[in-house]
C-alpha cells in the first residue's frame, strides 16, 4: 500500500552534497572490508572486536559492535560472522514464516529488495529468486580458527576448552576483590606480568601434556605487543590479513573476559580511579601464549598440519564469501523487517500544532520503553494528566554515595563523567557505616566466609537459614497483587540524599538547563510528578539490567529526589526566575519511582507536599493507581503468554528467572512533541523523548539528544539485537546454570569464559524469542538542516547514521511526510503522515 | 502460564511426601521405634523384607530430605520455566528423593544397598541434564567412577556383615552387636567390614582423596546442586550413622574417619577461601563440611554429626538458591579485619590441648568427643580476629549474638541428642582426638600464614590450592585418554 503512495510522494533531496553521496557509490563488498583491515594494525583490528562491559552491580547495556561503527552494518555482521562462526542475524525460517504470516508486508520485502539491488550485483534478480533462496538456511563455515581449534578438529580433543578455562581462571583471580578471601598475590602486577609470574608455579598446562609451557615463562619482561609479534612471527603468520584473523578469533574465543579488560580502560579514560590499570592487549598476548605454546609443542610433530592451519588463514576465502550471495538474502530479510516495522509507525503519526504541555498534573518520565505503556495509561485516566519523556536521570549525573555501600554510584550515562556528588544523609547525622547493625553484618558475614570459621558459621547460625528458605518459599507462594507498599530498595528508612557539592549558581544553572532540554519553561501545572524507574526483583544477578540504563544501571528514584528537592528550593527558583524561567509558587514538584515489574508509581517524600495540595495529591494517587492497573493487564500479555501471571509473584518469587521483559521489544526512538504519538500504541516498543524544535535554541536539544539519548538507545537495541540473533557469543547463556564469578559476573556451569550480555530468559520465554531484532529507528521531528548539522558536527553520530546501526527517520511538518535518511544526506520518502 | 502439568504434580507429591514424614514422625513419638514390614519376599535361602524402620533417626533425615526436596521442587517449578528438560528434571528429581528415602527408612542391608545404587543412578541422570555440554558429561563420568568404587566397599562389606551375622536385618545385626555375640575368630572380617563401610561413606561423601568429581557438578541447574550439596551428599553420612555400632566396633575405622575428615576439613575449607566463583567455592564449602562431619563420626560424637547434617545441610541449599543476591551484597561496605594474633592463636591452642586432654579423664572420658568437637568449634570462631568498629556497642551486641546463638545451639543440640542417642560401642581414643585437633590447629595457622604472607612458600601453596591441588586436571587427562567424549 505505501509503495504505492511513495510513488505519488515527491521525493525530497536536502543535502548539499547529494550526488556524491547518492547510494549507487556506497557499494560495500567483501574486498573492501579486506582492504580495511589490512590498512589496520593487526592487533588493534582484532582489539576492536571486544567492548566494554560493565559488572553486574549497575551493569548497562552496551552495543557489542561499538568499536567497529566505523565501518558498515553489514560489512561488519559479514566479517564477524566469519570469525564468531555464527550468522549475525536471525535464521531464514524466522524472516520467512513472519512474511507468510504478513508480520513482513511484500511491500517491505519489495522495498529491501529493491535498495539491495541498487547497491550490489551480488544480490538476487527478482524477488521469487529471495524466497526460493530463502528456503534453506547456510550455517556459516568455520573456516578461521586458533591452532588449538585445527589441532582440536583433527584429533578429536578438547584443548580450546581447556585454555579458556585457564586464561578465565586467570582473569577471574586478577579482577578477583570480592570472592576469595585469600587474594591471588600478584594482583599489584599489570596482568601480563602477573600471568607470567604466577606460571612460574602452575602447572596446570605441563599435567595436560604440554611439555615446553615453560618457554613462555621467561616473557614478563617482554611489552605484550612485542610478545604477541614475535610470536605471530615464529608461528608463520606473515599476513596482516592472516594476523589479524587469527587475533580475532583469539579474541572471539575470550570475548567475554576481554570485555572486562575494556571496561578498565574505558572507565580509566573517563577518570575514575576505582578500578585496575589493565589493558586488553596484555590480555591478548596471554591468548596468544597459550595457543602458541600448544603450536609449539603439538605442532612440532604435526608440521603439516599446521601448515594446512596457515595456508587456510592466509588464504583468501572466509566463512562467508562462498555465500556472498546467501549473505544478501539475509540482509535484504533482516532491511525489509525494518522497513515494515518504520512504515506502520511512520503512518500512524499525526503531526498537530499543538505543543502546549499545560495540565494539572504534569507526569515526566524516562524515555525507556516501559515508560511508554505507562504514560499511555496514565494519559488514558485522566485528561487532567499530560506526561513528557526525558532521559531517566533527568539531566542531574552525578555520584552518588550511599553511606553503607563501599564506591559511589555513578548515576548517569556511561557516556558522561558526573558532575557532582551527592551523599546519603540520616536524619541524625550518624554515618550509617559504623552503627551497629551494619557491623554485625560485615562481622556474620566474616565469620561465613572465614576458612574455618565457616565451621563455627554453619553449626551455630544454620538452622536459621532454615527460617530464612521458608520464608523465601512463602513470600513467593503467597504474595498479594494488592500490595501498595514501597518496594525494600527504594525506602531508605528516613535517609535521603544530601545537598549537591556545587554551589547555588551552579544549581540554578544545572536546573535552568534541565526544565529548557525538557521543554518545561511555561505552563506549569500544580504537581509535577518527576518519575524516575527501577526494577524490584528478587534474587537476580541480572537485577540491575533492568533498571535505569540513564542513570547507569541504577534505579531513578535517587536522580528524580535530588532534581525535585533543588526545583523546590525556593533560593533556586528565585534565580529561575531571573533567568526566565517562573515557576508559580504553587507548583510542587514530587519525586516518584515506576515499579516496572508490577507497573505501580510509589511516590517518595510525599511529606514534602504541602498542606494546600493534599486534595490534588490524592486524586493523582488514586489516577496513578488506576493507570497502574491498566498497564499491568496490558502488560502481561504484551510479549509472550508464558510470564507468571501474577507481577508481585514475579517481585518476590525467588525462584523467577523472567519477572519481566525489560527492553525486549525495543525498535524505535521518537522525538517528537507527545501530541503527535499520543493516539500510537506503541506496545511498549518506543523510546520517546518529547522534543519541540520551533523553541529548541539553535538546536541545542536536538544536539543534546542525538550525541546522548539516541546513542543509548543504540546501545540498548544492538545489545538486545546480538543477544537474540548470537546469543551463544553476545548473549550470557541461561541464568539456570550461571555461576557467579567475583560477584560480579557470570560463567556458565564450572567455569569457561565471562559471559556478557542479556541472559537467554530475557529474551526467549522458552518457546520463541520475544525480542524481534530490529536496528532502532530513530524518528525525529526537526527540520533537516538541523539534524544534519548534527551529522556534520559530530563524527560518532555520523558513524551510526551512515554506517546504519540506525535508522535515522525525518519528521517533515511542511510535507507531512516521513523520509528515511540514507547514508550520506539522501532522504527518501517512505510515508505521508496521518493528517492532523 | 504453562501447563507443566507434570512438574506441578510431582512439586505436589514432594510436599506430599514431606508431610508424611511429619506424620510418621508423630508416629514414632507416640509409638515409639517400630519396624512396620510392608512385603516379605522369599528366594530360596534368602528372605527378603520390604520393611520401614521407624526410629529416631529415620525420622529425622526423612524430614529433613522431604523439605528439602519439597523446596527445591517448589523453587523449580518457575526457576525452570520454559526449558524443554523441565520434565525430566522432575521425572528424575522424584526418582531420586524416593531412593534418597527408601535409603534412610530401609530396615535392611538389601533394601539399602538397592536405595544406595537408585540414588546414585537418579543423581547421575541429574548431572546430565545438560548432556550437550562436553563438561557436564565430564562431572558426571568422574562421578561415577568414583561411585562405582564406594558402591564395591559396600558390596563386599555387606558380603562379610551376612558372613559374620548370618542376616541382613540391621535390628539382629545391632542386637547381637551389643550383645557382645561376635565370635573372636571374626574379629579381623568384622574390622574389615568396618573400614569398608567407612571407605564407601568417604566415597558418597566426597572425602579427599574421593572428592574431586563434587568441585565440577556446576553443569547442571542449581536446583540439583542445592539438592545434591544438601541431600545425597549427606548418605555417607548417613551410612556411619546408621551403621555406627558396627563402623565404631573397629578403633581403626573411626581413626580413619576422623583423621581423613579433619584433613578434608581443613583442605577443603583452604581451597574454598581461594576460589573465584561461588559454585565452586560453595562445593568446596560442602567438601570441608563434609570433612567436619565425618570428624565428628570419626570421634564418636554422632549426635553433633547429625546436628551438622542438618544445619549443613539448610544453610548449603539456602547458600546455593540465593547465590543471585551476591550481586547485592557486594555493594556493601567492609570493615577491616585482622588475624588474631600468634601469640593469643597459640595460647588458645594450647588451651584447647589442655581441656581435651583433662576431658579424657573427667566422667570416665564419656564426654571426650563432646569436649574435642566443642573446642574445634570455639577454636574456629577465633578466626575473624580483630574488628576495627568505633561504636562501643559493637563488640557487646556481636558477643551477645555470638552467646545468643550459642545458646540457641545447645537446646536444639541437647534436644537432638536426647532424641536420636547414638553410641559409639568402643572407647575413642586421646591420640585421634589430639591428632585431629593439631590438624584444625595448623589449619588456623595455614591460612592465617596464607593471608598474611608474601612468600615464595606461600605463593607455591596458593598456587596448588586454587588449582584444587590438580586433581581436576589430572583426572581430565586421563579420563580424555580412556574414556574419550
Amino acid at each position: 500500500m505505501l509503495i504505492t503512495e511513495e510513488k505519488k510522494l515527491k521525493p525530497v533531496f536536502r543535502p548539499k552534497k547529494q550526488l556524491e553521496v547518492h547510494p549507487d557509490n556506497h557499494k560495500h563488498s567483501l574486498g573492501d572490508i579486506l582492504d580495511i583491515n589490512d590498512h589496520k594494525d593487526p592487533i588493534l583490528a582484532a582489539l576492536d572486536i571486544s567492548v566494554p562491559s560493565w559488572p553486574l552491580q549497575n551493569t548497562v547495556a552496551v552495543n557489542p559492535f561499538w568499536n567497529q561503527k566505523e565501518r558498515h552494518f553489514d560489512d561488519v555482521m559479514s566479517e564477524l560472522s566469519s570469525i564468531l562462526h555464527v550468522q549475525l542475524y536471525m535464521p531464514l525460517e524466522y524472516y520467512v514464516s513472519k512474511y507468510k504470516e504478513g508480520a513482513i508486508s511484500h511491500e517491505a520485502l519489495r522495498g529491501a529488495f529493491e535498495q539491495a539491488k541498487s547497491l550490489t550485483k551480488n544480490s538476487p534478480k527478482s524477488v521469487d529468486e529471495l524466497l526460493q533462496l530463502s528456503k534453506v538456511d547456510i550455517g556459516v563455515a568455520p573456516i578461521i580458527l586458533s591452532f588449538a581449534e585445527h589441532y582440536d578438529k583433527s584429533h578429536g580433543t578438547a584443548w580450546h576448552l581447556a585454555i579458556i578455562n585457564q586464561v578465565s581462571k586467570f582473569a577471574a583471580a586478577f579482577f578477583d576483590d570480592a570472592q576469595a578471601l585469600i587474594a591471588f598475590p600478584w594482583r599489584d602486577n599489570s596482568f601480563w606480568q602477573a600471568w607470567c609470574k604466577a606460571q612460574e608455579y602452575d602447572r596446570s598446562m605441563e599435567i595436560l601434556g604440554v611439555q615446553d609451557f615453560q618457554l613462555i615463562k621467561n616473557a614478563a619482561t617482554i611489552e605484550p605487543e612485542k610478545f604477541i609479534r614475535s610470536s605471530l612471527e615464529k608461528l608463520g603468520l606473515t599476513g596482516s590479513l592472516s594476523q589479524s584473523r587469527y587475533l580475532s578469533r583469539l579474541i572471539a574465543k575470550g570475548f567475554g573476559w576481554s570485555t572486562q579488560f575494556k571496561y578498565c580502560e574505558w572507565q580509566n579514560a573517563l577518570g575514575y580511579p576505582d578500578v585496575p590499570a589493565a589493558r586488553t592487549v596484555e590480555y591478548l598476548a596471554v591468548l596468544v601464549a597459550y595457543d602458541f605454546s600448544l603450536a609449539q609443542s603439538l605442532g612440532g610433530a604435526d608440521g603439516i598440519k599446521r601448515g594446512d592451519w596457515i595456508a587456510t588463514l592466509n588464504s583468501a576465502s572466509n566463512g562467508n564469501q562462498q555465500n556472498v550471495n546467501a549473505f544478501e538474502v539475509y540482509k535484504i530479510w533482516q532491511n525489509a523487517s525494518e522497513f515494515e516495522y518504520q512504515t506502520r509507525i511512520a503512518s500512524q503519526i499525526k503531526p498537530s500544532q499543538d505543543y502546549s504541555l499545560s495540565a494539572k498534573y504534569q507526569i515526566v518520565m524516562c524515555i525507556d520503553v516501559r515508560s511508554e505503556m505507562m504514560r499511555r495509561a496514565l494519559e488514558c485516566v485522566s485528561p487532567e494528566i499530560k506526561t513528557i519523556g526525558f532521559a531517566g536521570f533527568f539531566g542531574v549525573p552525578f555520584d552518588y554515595k550511599r553511606s553503607d555501600e563501599k564506591i559511589a554510584g555513578h548515576r548517569l550515562p556511561v557516556l558522561l563523567t558526573p558532575a557532582f556528588s551527592v551523599k546519603q544523609e540520616h536524619p541524625d547525622h550518624k554515618p550509617y557505616t559504623k552503627t551497629v547493625n551494619t557491623g554485625l553484618f560485615l562481622f556474620l558475614r566474616h565469620l561465613r566466609k572465614g576458612p574455618l570459621a565457616s565451621f563455627s558459621y554453619v553449626e551455630l547460625f544454620g538452622p536459621n537459614a532454615l527460617l530464612k528458605t521458608i520464608r523465601q518459599v512463602f513470600s513467593g507462594f503467597f504474595a498479594k497483587d494488592t500490595s501498595q507498599a514501597l518496594p525494600a530498595r527504594f525506602s531508605d528508612k528516613g535517609t535521603y540524599p544530601g545537598q549537591p557539592n556545587i554551589d547555588l549558581k551552579s544549581r540554578t544553572e544545572r536546573c535552568a538547563a534541565v526544565l529548557r532540554h525538557m521543554g518545561l519553561t511555561k505552563n506549569f501545572g500544580r504537581l509535577i510528578l518527576i518519575a524516575g524507574h527501577g526494577s524490584a526483583n528478587t534474587n537476580n544477578a541480572f537485577s540491575s539490567s533492568l533498571d535505569c540504563g540513564a542513570c547507569g544501571g541504577h534505579a531513578g528514584d535517587v536522580n528524580a529526589r535530588v532534581l525535585v528537592r533543588m526545583l523546590n528550593d525556593v533560593e533556586i527558583r528565585k534565580g529561575l526566575a531571573v533567568a526566565g524561567i517562573v515557576i508559580p509558587g504553587e507548583t510542587h514538584f514530587l519525586a516518584a519511582v515506576h515499579e516496572t515489574v508490577t507497573d505501580s508509581i510509589y511516590f517518595l517524600e510525599e511529606f514534602s507536599v504541602p498542606k494546600s495540595l493534599q486534595q490534588e495529591l490524592a486524586k493523582l494517587k488514586e489516577n496513578v493507581m488506576r493507570a497502574g492497573t491498566i498497564a499491568r493487564k496490558e502488560r502481561q500479555e504484551s510479549r509472550s503468554i508464558y510470564l507468571d501471571s501474577s507481577p508481585q509473584r514475579r517481585s518476590l518469587n525467588w525462584s523467577e528467572t523472567r519477572p519481566e521483559w525489560g527492553l525486549a521489544g525495543n525498535a524505535c526512538f521518537v522525538v517528537a512533541p507527545r501530541a503527535w504519538t499520543k493516539h500510537i500504541n506503541f506496545s511498549s516498543r518506543a523510546f520517546l523523548h518529547d522534543y519541540e524544535a520551533s523553541t529548541d535554541e539553535k538546536f541545542a536539544t536536538l544536539e543534546l539528544i542525538m550525541t546522548t539519548s539516541m546513542i543509548v538507545t543504540n546501545w540498548i537495541n544492538l545489545q538486545y539485537y546480538a543477544s537474540t540473533v548470537a546469543p551463544s557469543v553476545y548473549g550470557a547463556g541461561s541464568k539456570t546454570i550461571h555461576n557467579l564469578v567475583n560477584e560480579c559476573g557470570v560463567q556458565e556451569g564450572n567455569g569457561g569464559d565471562l559471559r556478557v550480555g542479556l541472559p537467554i530468559q530475557s529474551v526467549h520465554d522458552g518457546e520463541k524469542f520475544v525480542h524481534e531484532p530490529l536496528r532502532i529507528s530513530v524518528f525525529i521531528a526537526a527540520p533537516s538542516s538541523a539534524i544534519e548539522n548534527v551529522i556534520a558536527k559530530h563524527a560518532v553520530v555520523r558513524s551510526l547514521v551512515d554506517n546504519q546501526w540506525l535508522y535515522l527517520l525525518h519528521l517533515d511538518l511542511n510535507t507531512d511526510t516521513v523520509s528515511r535518511r540514507l547514508p550520506g544526506g539522501f532522504y527518501q520518502p517512505i510515508s505521508l503522515m496521518l493528517a492532523s | 502460564m504453562r501447563k507443566n502439568f507434570e512438574s506441578k504434580i510431582i512439586s505436589s507429591v514432594l510436599w506430599i511426601l514431606f508431610f508424611s514424614s511429619l506424620a510418621l514422625f508423630g508416629f514414632q513419638i507416640a509409638y515409639g521405634s517400630k519396624t512396620l514390614t510392608i512385603f516379605q519376599l522369599q528366594i530360596s535361602a534368602l528372605d527378603i523384607v520390604f520393611a520401614i524402620r521407624v526410629d529416631p533417626l529415620s525420622c529425622v533425615m526423612f524430614t529433613m530430605v522431604s523439605l528439602l526436596s519439597a523446596i527445591v521442587g517448589q523453587y523449580a517449578l518457575r526457576y525452570l520455566d520454559g526449558e524443554s528438560r523441565q520434565g525430566y528434571f522432575y521425572k528424575f528429581l522424584l526418582t531420586t528423593v524416593l531412593f534418597v528415602v527408601m535409603l534412610v527408612l530401609s530396615s535392611n542391608l538389601i533394601m539399602f544397598f538397592s536405595a544406595w545404587l537408585g540414588m546414585s543412578w537418579g543423581l547421575h541422570r541429574l548431572l546430565l541434564y545438560h548432556s550437550n555440554r562436553p563438561a557436564a558429561v565430564y562431572a558426571a563420568r568422574k562421578k561415577f567412577l568414583v561411585s562405582r568404587l564406594g558402591d564395591v566397599a559396600v558390596l563386599a562389606a555387606i558380603g562379610l556383615i551376612y558372613h559374620i551375622f548370618g542376616t541382613f536385618e540391621f535390628a539382629e545385626i545391632f542386637s547381637q552387636v551389643e550383645a557382645g555375640a561376635t565370635a573372636k575368630s571374626h574379629q579381623a572380617v568384622f574390622s574389615m567390614a568396618a573400614i569398608l563401610l567407612a571407605a564407601s561413606a568417604m566415597t558418597k561423601s566426597a572425602q579427599v582423596p574421593f572428592h574431586f568429581w563434587l568441585p565440577e557438578t556446576m553443569e547442571t541447574p542449581t536446583p540439583v546442586s542445592a539438592l545434591m550439596h544438601a541431600g545425597i551428599i549427606n548418605a555417607g553420612g548417613f551410612l556411619v550413622l546408621r551403621l555406627s555400632p558396627l563402623i565404631s566396633h573397629s578403633t581403626f575405622a573411626s581413626a580413619m574417619l576422623a583423621t581423613c575428615g579433619a584433613l578434608t576439613a581443613v583442605y577443603g575449607a583452604l581451597v574454598m577461601s581461594t576460589q573465584n566463583n561461588i559454585k565452586t567455592k560453595l562445593a568446596y564449602s560442602t567438601i570441608s563440611q563434609m570433612g567436619m562431619m565425618m570428624f565428628a563420626c570419626g570421634i564418636h560424637a554422632y549426635s553433633f554429626a547429625l546436628f551438622h547434617i542438618i544445619s549443613h545441610s539448610f544453610y548449603k541449599a539456602y547458600a546455593f538458591l540465593t547465590t543471585g543476591t551476591l550481586v547485592e551484597e557486594r555493594k556493601r561496605d567492609t570493615l577491616k579485619f585482622s588475624s588474631i594474633g600468634l601469640g593469643f592463636l597459640i595460647s588458645t591452642v594450647v588451651a584447647a590441648f589442655g581441656i581435651v586432654y583433662f576431658a579424657n579423664f573427667w566422667q570416665s572420658g564419656i564426654y571426650l568427643p563432646s569436649v574435642t568437637y566443642i573446642s574445634v568449634i570455639l577454636l574456629c570462631l577465633l578466626q575473624v580476629g580483630h574488628v576495627n568498629h568505633p561504636s562501643k556497642y559493637f563488640y557487646a551486641i556481636a558477643f551477645s549474638t555470638i552467646v545468643f546463638a550459642v545458646g540457641i545451639y545447645t537446646a536444639l543440640e541437647i534436644a537432638l541428642s536426647s532424641f536420636v542417642s547414638i553410641q559409639g560401642s568402643s572407647e575413642p581414643s586421646l591420640f585421634v582426638n589430639f591428632f585431629a585437633l593439631t590438624i584444625f590447629a595448623s589449619g588456623l595457622f595455614l591460612s592465617r600464614f596464607l593471608m598474611e604472607s608474601q612468600t615464595r612458600i606461600s605463593q607455591m601453596l596458593y598456587m596448588f590450592l586454587w588449582n584444587g591441588g590438580y586433581f581436576g586436571v589430572h583426572t581430565n587427562r586421563i579420563l580424555s585418554r580412556r574414556w574419550s567424549a
